[in-house]
């Protein structure tokens, strides 16, 4: 009877059949968590952030493209327009062709008053006045090979200066030119001759040319380029770095409008367009 | 010696021990049993795969300003045949009692190094616009190189790649694995390369 009245043992019975419940309870309920956090993880992953990445760069490449063939041509300004459209157009009409295969819709519209007005670029590294005003244009330029760095209907502010530099590899300036609106100074501390900076009209800037050859002498230059963001126009420079025929050059920025469609994204981009390069 | 108590309370304890010892196994083997367990971190496996699949297209994809990519250099030289890995190289997917052309080139540079070494199996799917009756669509899927058939936990990555009429200088149209969607325009073909990954 003593037996029946000793409740200890049997409240540590019960106090294990509860803990024993609880735990199985909480191993349910843990299992879910991660299911549902493993399932989570696989459908947070967006492939849709690299392809409209893909869509950006393509589209850029296009713009580059045709922009750079109507030039070509030599056609008037209005039939380079004229073919830049219905080339974009054909592109547009593929470009929603291929992407409709994986229930995706892309639309690209292109804006080109900047080509309609003359309105040219500014020189900072993405052409926009509010781009980064001190810039490297090319690493490792073979100076032999840097001909000519031709401007076009360049224009500086009044007031404000923009200069062009070759620095070495310690980051020493070799040479440079700082132009203002009326005038342009030359320092060169490689070689003795200053006279390598050439406008074609004077001393006017709008058109001019420099030969990196001429006055730097050592082999492998940066080209870079400070306050880009007082001067605007149409800047050209080729020439050999690392082996290879490096192009940088900006006429204009284009805006092109990516709208993208999905089951989950639902987006218009619009996004600057440097051409031709 | 005759406490029955104590006994009979040792024997509960001992019973309670048990359970409770039972359902602490109980709940370990059962949090290593996940609904995606051919590994816990399948997920994260995908997640790995699809990054490296990305990274690799994008890399072959990079082009200076005027020149075009290891991978549309690829695509121009396209064959328009499909290609098995033997173990030590890609050949042709053909009848082996002739010979058999050998794949080598950038992408299969990159796949050797990447993919191979580390047992991920893949292949690589190619496909474009076609012309039909005038009427311009997606073609069906290309293979490009096999690998078998992919898992159910394989990840899809895919390129597009813009060929230009510019770009095709030098090749016979004639003979070229993908035809021009229109000769009249700029536009040569909108390639589409999918790359698809799994781990055997």
């Amino acid at each position: 009877m003593e037996l029946i009245e000793n409740r200890n043992a049997q409240f540590m019975l019960l106090a294990s059949f509860i803990i024993a419940v609880g735990l199985v309870i909480t191993t349910v309920i843990l299992n879910s968590i991660i299911f549902e956090i493993n399932t989570a993880v696989g459908a947070g992953s967006d492939p849709s952030k690299n392809e409209i990445v893909n869509h950006i760069q393509i589209t850029k490449n296009e713009f580059g493209y045709l922009y750079t063939t109507a030039n070509g041509f030599g056609w008037p300004i209005a039939d380079m327009k004229v073919f830049f459209n219905g080339e974009m157009n054909t592109f547009n009409k593929n470009l929603s062709k291929i992407n409709a295969l994986r229930g995706e819709m892309v639309n690209v519209s292109w804006d080109l008053r900047n080509w309609n007005g003359y309105s040219y670029a500014n020189f900072t590294e993405n052409g926009t006045y509010n781009g980064a005003n001190n810039w490297t244009m090319i690493y490792g330029a073979n100076v032999s090979t840097v001909d000519v760095f031709r401007f076009w209907n360049a224009t500086i502010f009044p007031g404000k200066s923009f200069k062009i530099e070759a620095r070495n590899s310690t980051g020493y300036t070799l040479w440079s030119v700082e132009l203002n609106s009326t005038s342009y100074v030359v320092t060169n501390t490689t070689k003795s001759s200053n006279g390598t900076f050439i406008p074609d009209a004077g001393d006017d800037f709008t058109l001019a040319k420099y030969y990196f050859n001429q006055s730097v002498s050592s082999n492998r230059v940066s080209i870079n380029i400070i306050n880009g963001s007082n001067a605007y126009g149409r800047f050209l420079v080729h020439g050999t770095a690392n082996n290879r025929t490096f192009y940088r050059g900006r006429d204009y920025i284009l805006n092109s409008t990516l709208t993208y469609s999905t089951n989950r994204v639902r987006a218009n981009l619009t996004i600057p367009v440097s051409v031709p390069w | 010696m005759f406490d029955e108590k104590a006994q009979l309370h040792t024997l509960e304890g001992v019973a309670a021990s048990i359970l409770l010892i039972g359902v602490i196994i109980y709940a370990i083997d059962a949090t290593s049993m996940t609904p995606l367990t051919s590994s816990t971190s399948n997920a994260h496996v995908e997640s790995e795969l699809a990054a490296l699949g990305q990274d690799i297209l994008n890399t072959l994809d990079y082009a200076e300003p005027g020149y075009n990519s290891k991978l549309k250099s690829d695509i121009l030289n396209w064959d328009g045949k499909e290609y098995l890995w033997n173990g030590t190289k890609y050949i042709e997917n053909t009848d082996a009692t002739y010979s058999q052309n050998i794949l080598t080139n950038n992408l299969t540079e990159v796949l050797k190094s990447s993919l191979i070494s580390r047992g991920i199996a893949h292949k690589v799917e190619l496909r474009y616009i076609k012309r039909k009756n005038n009427v311009t669509e997606p073609s069906e899927p290309f293979q490009w190189i096999y690998a078998g058939v992919p898992s159910h936990n394989a990840v899809i990555v895919s390129k597009k790649i813009v060929l230009q009429m510019g770009d095709t200088n030098g090749l016979d149209l004639g003979n070229y694995a993908i035809e021009p969607i229109d000769l009249n325009t700029e536009l040569f073909n909108i390639v589409e390369i999918k790359l698809v990954l799994w781990r055997t």
